[in-house]
This record gives C-alpha cells, structure tokens and sequence, in this order.
C-alpha cells in the first residue's frame, strides 16, 4: 500500500495528470457544473473553493467515478474515461475523501478501512474470500498510528466513535491507498487543531511522494497554508484561478463572491 | 453487561414460571389414567370446537385423559404436524386426527402404529385407510340431498338454482356437490345453473353473486357448500338488495349461521354432528386400546336439517363458539 | 476475530464487551436452555430422543427461510415472498418428480427426485432474481417488489394445483424425508445444519459476508469503496430464492405430497426468528446463529407447550409476548452500545 511515487518526489510535473475539458453536468433541469475545465499535476495540491451550490462536490463525484459528466472529457493520464462507478476510478488509483458518504457504522474500524479492498487468506480459502483479519489488523494498526489521531481498540464499532476519529479513519484508509490521485471533500470539519495540523503535515507528506491532491475546503486558511493552486468555482463555473503563493485570501473571497470589496462596501451603504 | 445477563436470565426464569404454573393443573389430571390425543385440523373453527366437547364428554365417561391440541388459525399440514408429533411424542395410549392432507399425514399415521398407538381418524380421513383402526365422518352426499330437497319444498319445485362452492379439492365439498347435483335431478322443475369456486373467501363469494344476479336475474336459490362460503353469499345478497328473496341453504351451523338462520337470512342448515363425531371418535380410540375392534370400521354420521321454523327445538345442533 | 497481544491481557469480560454481537448469541443460547430446562423439569420426557427430533425437524422449514431472510436483512432489506417461493417450488419439484417418475413406470425414485429438486431450484432462483432486478434496476423498495413476487408465485401455486395436492409420488420419498438415524437427526435436519454452516462461515468469515454487513451499515459508502453494490444484492435475492426452495424441497419429502396449503404465512415466522435471533430491520447487523436460536426458540416453546398440556389459544400469544420482550432487550443494548 505504499504511495508509488509518480515522479521525482517533489517535481510537479508537465503533463496533468487529470484533465477536464467543457464538462457539463445536469440533473433534469439543473445545471450543476456548465462548461468546466481544468487540469491537476502530480506532485501538486489543487484547492477547490467556492460558496455552497458552486459545483465542487459534483466535480468531486465525477472525478471518483460516483456518476459520469453529461458532455466533455475527462482524461486522465493522457486517456479519455468515463467512468460510472466508484470501482474503475479506484483501480487508476483515485482516493477519495468525501464529505457525505461516510463510514459503514456497523463495521469496526478495521472493516471500514479495508473496506472494498479486503485482504483474503492465501490459496484456496483466499480464492472463496475467506478473510485475514490478522493481517488486516496489523496494516490497519500501523495506518493509524500514523494519523497521530487517538483511536480505541480496532474491533469498536465505527458507529461509536466521535466525528473527528470517524474522519480520521477515512483519511487515513485514503492516505494510505492513494497512488495517483487524492481528493479530499471538506475533511477539516470536525477535526480539532492539533489534528489540523497532523491533516495538512499529511497532506503535504502525500504530494511530497508525487500524489497529486485535490483539496475542497471552506477554511481558506488552510488552503492557502497548503496548496500550489487555488481555483474558484461559481455557479458551476470556473471564474478565477489564483497561484496561491501570489494572491490573498481577500482576492479569492472576492471571486468566491462575484463582487469586489468596493462594491460590498457601496451596497452596504445604501 | 452483568445486569444484561441477569436481565435475561430473570426473564426466562419467570417464563418458565409461569408456564409451570399453568401445566401444575394437568399434571395431576394427566398422571393417573390413560390418555388419548386428540389433534383436529384447524383448532379455531366452532365446527372443531363442538369436536372437542363431544370428545371431552366421552372421555370423562370413559375415565380418560383426553390431550387435544390442533394449531389455530393456520390450516396447512406442517402447520399441524408439530402438534402431532408432540402429543405422539408422549405416548398416548390411542390417537384420533383430523388430517389436514389425506397424503400428507400418512407418515405420522405410521409412525403412530409402529409406536403402537391406534388411530381413528374423524370428519376427513387418510389416503391409506388399512392403518387406521376406525373412521367417522359426516354423511357429505345424504347432506347435499338434504340441500336439494329443501330448495325444492321452499320454491315449489320450480326455479333456478345455483352452487356456490369452496375451496377445490375439497373431498368434503365434492361429495356434497356430488349429493346435491344428483338429488337435484329428481327435481325436473328445478333448473341447475351450475357452481362456482369461491376459494372459502366470503369477499369472494360475495363478488360471484353480484355477477350471477346480473346475468340470472330470476335466480331464486342457491346452495352454499360451507359456512365461509354462506357468509359471503349473504353478504351479497345483501348488497344487492336480494336478502330473504333468494332463498339460501347452506351446509354447517357455525354461530354466524345460526344467527342468520335466525335472522330468515337463509332458510336452512345442514349441520353435521361434529360433538356425536367427537364422542365416537374417542369411544373408537378408547376401545382400541383395550384391544377390541370397532364394530364398524367406516362409521358415517347423517346431518341433520335444521330449518327456521324448528330451529328453536334443534339449538343442540348448532356449533359451539367455545 | 484475531487479537493482538494487547487484547489477550485484558481478560474475558472485557473481551466480550468488545464483541456485542457474541454477547448476544451467548444470551440467546443461554434463553434457550433456560426454557429448555424449564420444559425438561415439567415434563420429564421433554428432552427425550424423539421429542428433541421432533422440535428440530419441525423447525427445519422455518430455519432455512430465516437463513436467506437473515441475509436480505442484513442489507437493510426484506423478503415477504419467502413463504410463497417455499411453496411454488415445492409444486414445480413434486409435480416434476411425480411425472417423471410416474408411479415407479418412469425414472427411479432418486433421479426423479433429484430432478425434482433442480427444478425446485430453478423456482427459488427465477424468483429471487426477479426481487433483485426489481430491487436494484428498478429501485422498487424491496417490501413491495417481494409482495408482488408473493403474489405471483401464491398464484401460480394455484394455477398449477387448482387447489389439489399433488399426490402420486413415490413412497420412497417420504421415507427419506422422514427416518431418523442416529437417534435424533434426518435428512431435513442434517441438510439444515450443513447449509447453516455454510452460510454461517460465508457471512461472518468471508468477503461475501463483509459486503453484505457494509451494504446494510451504509450503502452509500459501500458504493464509494468500490464494492458493486447491484451485483451483491442480486446474488442476496437470489440466494434467498434457493434456500427458500431447499425448504419446500424439504416440505414435500417430509409430507411425501406435494400441497399447494405449504409456505403461506411462513415469512412471518422466519422474519421472526430473525428478529429475536439481534438482526435489525434498519440492516447492518445480525447473525446466522441468533437467527437459528430465534428459530428454536419458537419451536421449543410451541413443542414446550404443547407437552405441557397448554392450551393453543395460549400458544399464539406466548410467543407474540417473547417477540416483544426479545425486540425490546435487543433494542436497549442496542442503545447502551
């Protein structure tokens, strides 16, 4: 389960990994995203930003193979794809975090972490899918000794925990499958300020290994603690994209927004 | 979790309780004197009820300890099978059993004669009646004979006629058609329309005659094959407004029945004598465990017309509701 | 459930605190011999060879639907048509027997009953695949997508029979279905207790069974990771078809007749076993044992009574009340937890 390093660790590199090119996606009469592209590289940290409705979940849920887009192209290492279930993005090696879909809460934290990817007993046994615990509580164990985040005993059931530790689960079982690609939907939330910090030392540690990650996030100021590039999403469209070393978290409010300070400041006058 | 346990354990501890205190009294009853099982079809049906009196009374007479259990509400063979194989798990000295299936209950039948145990059977009986020590059953053809005669006295001897049967493959219902249709046939001014299945559903029985009253608008008696099918067939006429004018008879005296008998509803019953089957059922059992045979193997009980006149003289006729 | 060092330090209790879902077994099993013993102290003779025979071949019919019931609970799921599917493939497997092997004229009693019971088999999986597709391409809720299967296979039950037994099978089958060997088990019994195993190792042992528990906990997440949701849940009805038809197979050789009277109702007493057996009905969890211990619960309680000398009318509400009470306990542990 070790990351594979896609690169020089470190390097972003040239060609995207991910590519969008004028993706619509409707659902009836609704338009979620209109025309969208975009483009990610391994080795570097993506923001996704934009107000509630701005169409990033549904750019999310596209990428991970939940559901396909309505018209335009994906490709991703060069290949166009189009993908309808959460198995094929998982086997290109596509992680990801969502914010609504959660852990099976009756399953003990060990089941959660392998879930869909359970490891079988050798020969026959294995052939009939017969489980080794053993061995998936021993990774499991070291999965998330290395979040840094306080766990009870393996076999709790998920259902019992806190939503910190539920999240913590989920990120470390992505953390630790992710080849080429990480999403990460909102996974500050419920996470306390030490578990923060241990989040984004991850987060960065991932990149390092030439993961190329996606970060959606509210808290702007950790996007703009941890990301390369910050694109802004309106309405289901791109509007802006900001490097995020060169811009500010006032400018990207701005165009999360659709107004300038200025004009904020006039209609709030009148 | 401690408390969980003992929780559980207090739980059952009392169930077990209260069960025993239910049985104490049949423990005494059941220790000294010979016991006979009984186990009916359908243990919640007043037919099978005033079995269960008439049963009751012979085995009083008699000195004997009479279990009978029958399942409720279900009428199906492994519905009955566990109260069979209960109560031949205990040993009884005779068994009597209403079977559910001719077919289906012949297994228990000789598992009970290689334990030893005689068995009568009452009102239906088994595919295989060389095992069986004696049979009573009611007289189904003299029955439906019963029925023609009475339709034909309450039109004059002339009109149309219709059957509204039950479930098929009945062999009960079958033999009093096969009685009703050949009576009929000394009856020239009576015209037979025919029968319908009705499946013992009275909805559906009451659905058919609003059909059969839009295409037979002269219809003026119908024989109904069993109670099920009586109140369904009322039910209709009722809808349609032709209660009392359609002259209706129908087979058994369940306490329903009797109420619309009384009502003038319909204008007769033909009851059988499920308390006489009962008694001799029991009498035929009892005897077998002395090792006398009956004097009659095949015994059949005739039925008896209770009309609205003299219903009042026949209320020993009509069903127990417990 | 393997352990690392750290656990086995901690000792029993503890131990079984962590596993909620042995605890629960264990009280079930504990319940069951309590009233056993209860049963036994009445009436001495209770627990005698032929009697314990008795409860559990009787029970077998209930046992085997519980077990495909389990699983579509386990889901977050129901099949009502498990009765009606018990009882159409008895009488496509009797009438297919009975003609093939036409009195003894034909085929030999075993081959007619062996094609007897692949086409008894074929009902339970048509069956069962016609609640899946329902289920998962139609997205019919699965309440009503198996109340029509119940409808149509109660119907064709009819068609097929009008109401008549299938009579004419070989006495041969009725034998088997019926001698008892070493004491106590049969054909009916020993078939029960090897598919219990079976089905057992593949639920709580196996990728099949951890899907299954994922699907019922949350489907969503289920998806998410990977898992083909569609395609397990096919092979859940599907499953539950089959074991349905093993016991209407069953039926018919313990009756030796075909009787189309067979499986109604019976979803209600193995949706019952399942219940008192810890499964919820929101999914996600339960057992094969609990089911199994539900299932002998209610036969040990009905042969219980009955050897006792209670009344039936008693019968029906005896084991409405342990129902409730068996909900209630599962339900506050459920809570504490």
């Amino acid at each position: 389960m070790a990351n594979a390093p896609a690169s020089g660790a470190g390097d972003v590199q040239d060609t995207p990994l991910l590519v969008l090119r004028n993706v619509t996606r409707t659902f009836g009469s609704v338009t979620a995203l209109a025309d969208v592209s975009l483009d990610v590289r391994a080795g570097e940290i993506l923001g996704l930003v934009g107000d509630n409705g701005a169409g990033k979940s549904t750019i999310i849920k596209i990428i991970s193979g939940m559901f396909p887009q309505t018209s335009g192209d994906v490709l991703f290492e060069g290949q166009p794809r189009r993908w309808i279930s959460p198995q094929q993005a998982l086997a290109a090696g596509i992680e990801t975090v969502y914010q609504d879909v959660g852990l099976a809460a009756t399953l003990s934290i060990t089941a959660n972490i392998f879930l869909g990817r359970e490891i079988v007993r050798p020969g026959l046994l294995g052939r009939m899918g017969f489980l080794d615990n053993r061995a998936m509580t021993q990774v499991a164990q070291a999965d998330t000794a290395k979040t840094g985040i306080r766990l009870p005993h393996l076999e709790t059931s998920v259902g019992n925990l806190s939503g910190g530790q539920r999240q913590a689960i989920t990120i470390a079982r992505s953390m630790s499958w992710a080849r080429k690609l990480l999403i990460l939907d909102e996974p500050t939330n419920h996470l306390g300020v030490h578990e923060v910090e241990e989040l984004l030392r991850l987060v960065r540690h991932v990149r390092d290994q030439g993961v190329a990650v996606v970060l959606i996030s509210h808290t702007l100021a950790h996007v703009m603690a941890i990301t390369d590039r910050i694109l802004v999403l309106r309405l289901g469209q791109v509007v802006a994209e900001h490097v995020t070393r060169e811009t500010t978290t006032a400018a990207v409010v701005n165009d999360i927004v659709g107004a300038s300070e200025a004009e904020i400041a006039r209609s709030l006058n009148e | 979790m401690k408390k969980n346990f003992l929780l559980s354990g207090l739980f059952h501890g009392c169930l077990a309780a209260a069960v025993m205190g239910f049985a104490l009294g049949g423990q005494a009853a059941r220790a000294q004197a010979p016991t006979i099982g009984f186990v009916p079809s359908l243990a919640s049906d007043p037919f099978f009820i005033s079995m269960h009196y008439g049963a009751e009374q012979e085995a009083k007479k008699l000195g004997v300890h009479l279990i009978w259990q029958g399942a409720m509400g279900v009428y199906s063979p492994t519905a009955q099978l566990p109260f069979v194989n209960a109560v031949l798990n205990q040993h009884p000295a005779g068994f009597v059993l209403v079977p559910t299936d001719g077919n289906a209950l012949m297994p228990s039948v000789n598992r009970a004669v290689s334990l030893h145990i005689p068995v009568v059977t009452a009102d239906t009986s088994v595919a295989d009646t060389s095992k069986i020590t004696g049979a009573v059953t009611g007289d189904n053809i003299g029955g439906g004979a019963l029925a023609a005669d009475l339709l034909s006295e309450a039109l004059g001897g002339k009109g149309e006629v219709y059957l509204m049967n039950g479930l098929p493959g009945t062999s009960t219902d079958q033999l009093r058609k096969q009685g009703f249709e050949s009576k009929l046939k000394s009856y020239p001014g009576l015209k037979y329309l025919g029968f319908q299945f009705s499946s013992d559903q009275p909805s559906h029985a009451a659905q058919v005659v609003r059909e059969l009253l839009l295409r037979y608008p002269h219809l003026a008696g119908i024989f109904c094959i069993d109670d099920e099918t009586a109140i369904g067939v009322i039910q209709g006429l009722r809808n349609a407004g032709k209660l009392g004018q359609v002259k209706v008879v129908a087979y058994d005296a369940e306490p329903d029945e009797v109420n619309a008998l009384k009502a003038g509803e319909l204008i007769g019953l033909i009851a059988q004598q499920p308390a006489m089957e009962g008694e001799m059922a029991v009498k035929m059992a009892y005897d077998a465990t002395k090792g006398t045979q009956p004097e009659k193997k095949f015994n059949v009980l005739p039925d008896i017309l209770i009309k609205r006149e003299t219903m009042a003289q026949q209320s020993q006729y009509f069903y127990r509701g417990q | 459930m393997s352990s690392s060092s750290a656990v086995a330090g901690q000792g029993g209790a503890a131990w079984l605190a962590r596993r909620p879902l042995v605890k629960q077994q264990l009280m079930l099993l504990l319940g069951l011999v309590i009233i056993v013993g209860a049963f036994e102290i009445l009436n001495v003779g209770f627990l005698s060879a032929d009697n314990v025979s008795s409860i559990l071949q009787d029970s077998t019919e209930t046992i085997l639907l519980a077990f495909g019931e389990t699983l579509v609970i386990i889901t977050g799921g129901i099949d009502i048509s498990v009765g009606a599917t018990l009882g159409l493939s008895g009488i496509l497997g009797s009438l297919v027997l009975v003609n093939v092997n036409q009195g003894g004229a034909g085929l030999g009693a075993f081959p007619s009953l062996l094609l007897g019971v692949l086409a008894a088999l074929a009902v339970g999986f048509v069956i069962g695949l016609a609640n899946g597709l329902m289920v998962t391409k139609a997205k019919v809720t699965p309440f009503i997508a198996t109340l029509a299967m119940l409808g149509v296979a109660t119907g064709l039950t009819f068609v097929l029979t009008n109401g008549v037994d299938v009579s004419g099978m070989s006495p041969s089958i009725a034998t088997w279905g019926n001698h008892v060997f070493l004491g106590i088990l049969t054909l009916p019994i020993l078939v029960t207790a090897i598919l219990g195993i079976l089905v057992g190792l593949f639920l709580h042992c196996a990728r099949f069974g951890r899907w299954t528990f994922a699907i019922g906990s949350n489907a969503r997440a289920a998806r998410g990771a990977g898992i083909p949701v569609q395609r397990h849940l096919l092979k859940i009805y599907v499953l539950a078809g089959l074991l349905s038809a093993v016991s209407g197979v069953l039926v018919f050789m313990r009756l030796g007749t075909g009787s189309p009277l067979e499986g109604a109702n019976d979803e209600l007493n193995a949706i019952a076993a399942v219940v008192i057996g810890g499964a919820s009905l929101f999914g996600g969890t339960g057992t094969i044992l609990g089911s199994l211990l539900g299932a002998l619960i209610i036969g040990v309680i009905v042969n219980g009574l009955i050897v006792a000398g209670i009344q039936p009318y008693w019968q029906t509400v005896i084991i409405g009340v342990i129902i409730a009470v068996a909900v209630m306990m599962q339900e506050r542990g459920r809570a504490r937890d």
